[in-house]
């Protein structure tokens, strides 16, 4: 097999579970959608199944623990729904680049919100904007912003208070609350988050 | 291979939470690996912890996302980065893996291993080849644990890692965790890979601990070294040049004075060869 349409083959199998799902039942017409020729279809059906599955799952768990490296409290909330959640979305491939990880994280709190948005019991409402309160922060990391803010729609201080000393912190209050982060020199960073009291928001 | 590269004793991969413990024990560790990816495209905050960092110990690089096996070519956007960071630093050497982390447009996200081919073989080396004239301090190729054994193989792991050391003229940055991890996970000796591994070629040296699940040996770099990689750690020692030993610690992070009875008993094997005072 030539060696890059062999290791175009291999990265898609490694990260894509429908295509291995695919390999999994039907490699002859899978090789045939690359163009493979049949010695190299016999190649990809001598793969062990079971290594690559394996190697696959190791690649999600990697990237779980990175995120649950990104996101602290949120993990620490959900406890075992945070490895479920991020499996689920980590059926698609993680993002290109050097910055992959955070980018990753990211995309992964944004699916929390859809969660959320679904109606998926799984996911707290309150959950996903806390999820979204710590995704500022990754933000305000990279540095390409001196300045961020956030709505949410409950008042997350009570459990950010919580987060550090118990796994289940008390279900805060469903009353909008708003962050701000200003970026000081020296790596310093100015931040508030305060209930909404006014209507016009 | 540079043969005059320096012996730099026994180090630790650094990692943010031992920053402050590290100024601390400063006399305990002789040089430290970075991992370059976290400095490509930094904010500047990153950059002031190299700064220091550079300005206090002797930093070696560690790439982990060139894919040098990659039969398209090394990605140049990635390449021209790595190199700036590589030649400021100017470090004694610097390190990648024999692998490929993307192809066809497809990030993988971690080390993949290569087909034991020669085809292989001489992309890398020719992708090596491109790289050392982006990148001037000397590049030293690490191998990896691999799960994956893609049918076709022409030559066995050491062979194929003799192979591409000798095709690039690199020297190794041999893992003995990832020597011994294969060797349980795929049941072969690892001992015996030493017979056929370019020992003169051995630069340095990473070790860590992992752990099992579902039968399978991880090297997850969250644990304490076991008996086994420390008896190959002698073995290699013994047969080797080698410059620097390395411990990898990535999960599980104890405060630093927890971790140095390894660099200690590092640091103790290769006085016993020799290798530093």
């Amino acid at each position: 097999m030539g060696l890059s349409r062999l290791q175009g083959v291999l990265a898609q199998l490694y990260v894509d579970a429908e295509l291995r799902e695919r390999w999994h039942t039907d490699v002859v017409g899978l090789a045939k959608d690359f163009g493979l020729t049949a010695e190299e279809t016999e190649q990809l059906a001598a793969l062990s199944a079971w290594q690559v599955d394996f190697f696959a799952k190791s690649l999600k768990n990697k990237r779980l623990g990175q995120a649950r490296k990104l996101l602290p409290s949120t993990a620490k909330v959900l406890g075992r729904s945070f490895a479920r959640e991020f499996f689920a979305y980590a059926e698609r491939p993680i993002p290109e680049g050097i910055d992959k990880h955070r980018l990753d994280t990211l995309r992964f709190v944004d699916f929390l919100g859809r969660r959320v948005n679904e109606g998926n019991d799984a996911v707290p409402a309150w959950v996903a904007d806390l999820a979204r309160y710590e995704a500022a922060w990754l933000e305000l990391r990279k540095g390409r912003s001196v300045f961020e803010m956030r709505m949410f729609r409950y008042d997350l201080r009570k459990p950010l208070n919580e987060v550090g000393v118990t796994q289940d912190p008390s279900v805060p209050l469903r009353r909008r609350s708003m962050a701000f982060w200003i970026c000081l020199p020296r790596g310093r960073v100015v931040h508030w988050l305060f209930p909404v009291q006014y209507t016009f928001f | 291979m540079d043969k005059a590269l320096p012996s730099l004793g026994v180090g630790i991969g650094y990692r943010e939470p031992i920053l402050s413990e590290l100024f601390l024990r400063r006399g305990s560790v002789d040089f430290l690996e970075i991992v370059a990816d976290h400095y490509l495209d930094a904010p500047r905050e990153k950059m002031k912890e190299l700064e220091l960092l550079s300005e206090n110990f002797i930093l070696v690089p560690h790439a982990i996302n060139l894919s040098l096996g990659t039969a398209e070519g090394v990605d140049e956007d990635y390449l021209g980065k790595l190199a700036a960071l590589v030649n400021w630093l100017d470090p004694p050497w610097w390190s990648e893996h024999i692998a490929f982390t993307r192809a066809g447009g497809v990030e993988i996200g971690h080390l993949s291993p290569l087909p034991r081919t020669r085809q292989a073989g001489d992309v890398f080396s020719r992708n090596v080849e491109r790289v050392s004239e982006r990148i001037h301090p000397p590049l030293i190729l690490e191998n990896i644990t691999w799960l994956v054994d893609i049918p076709g193989a022409e030559m066995s792991e050491a062979q194929f890692v003799a192979s591409v050391a000798d095709q690039t003229g690199c020297g190794l940055l041999l893992d003995v965790t990832n020597m011994y991890t294969n060797a349980v996970n795929h049941g072969f000796d690892a001992s015996a890979m030493l017979e056929v591994l370019p020992m003169d070629r051995v630069v340095q040296l990473h070790f860590a601990g992992g752990h099992t699940q579902e039968g399978v040996l991880i090297d997850s770099h969250g644990y304490a070294t076991p008996d086994e990689v420390w008896d190959l750690m002698g073995s290699v020692v013994a047969r080797a040049p080698v410059k620097g030993i390395l411990l990898e610690r990535d999960e599980n992070i104890p405060p630093l004075d927890a971790l140095l009875p390894e660099l200690e008993q590092a640091r103790e094997i290769g006085r016993r060869y020799r290798r530093w005072d």
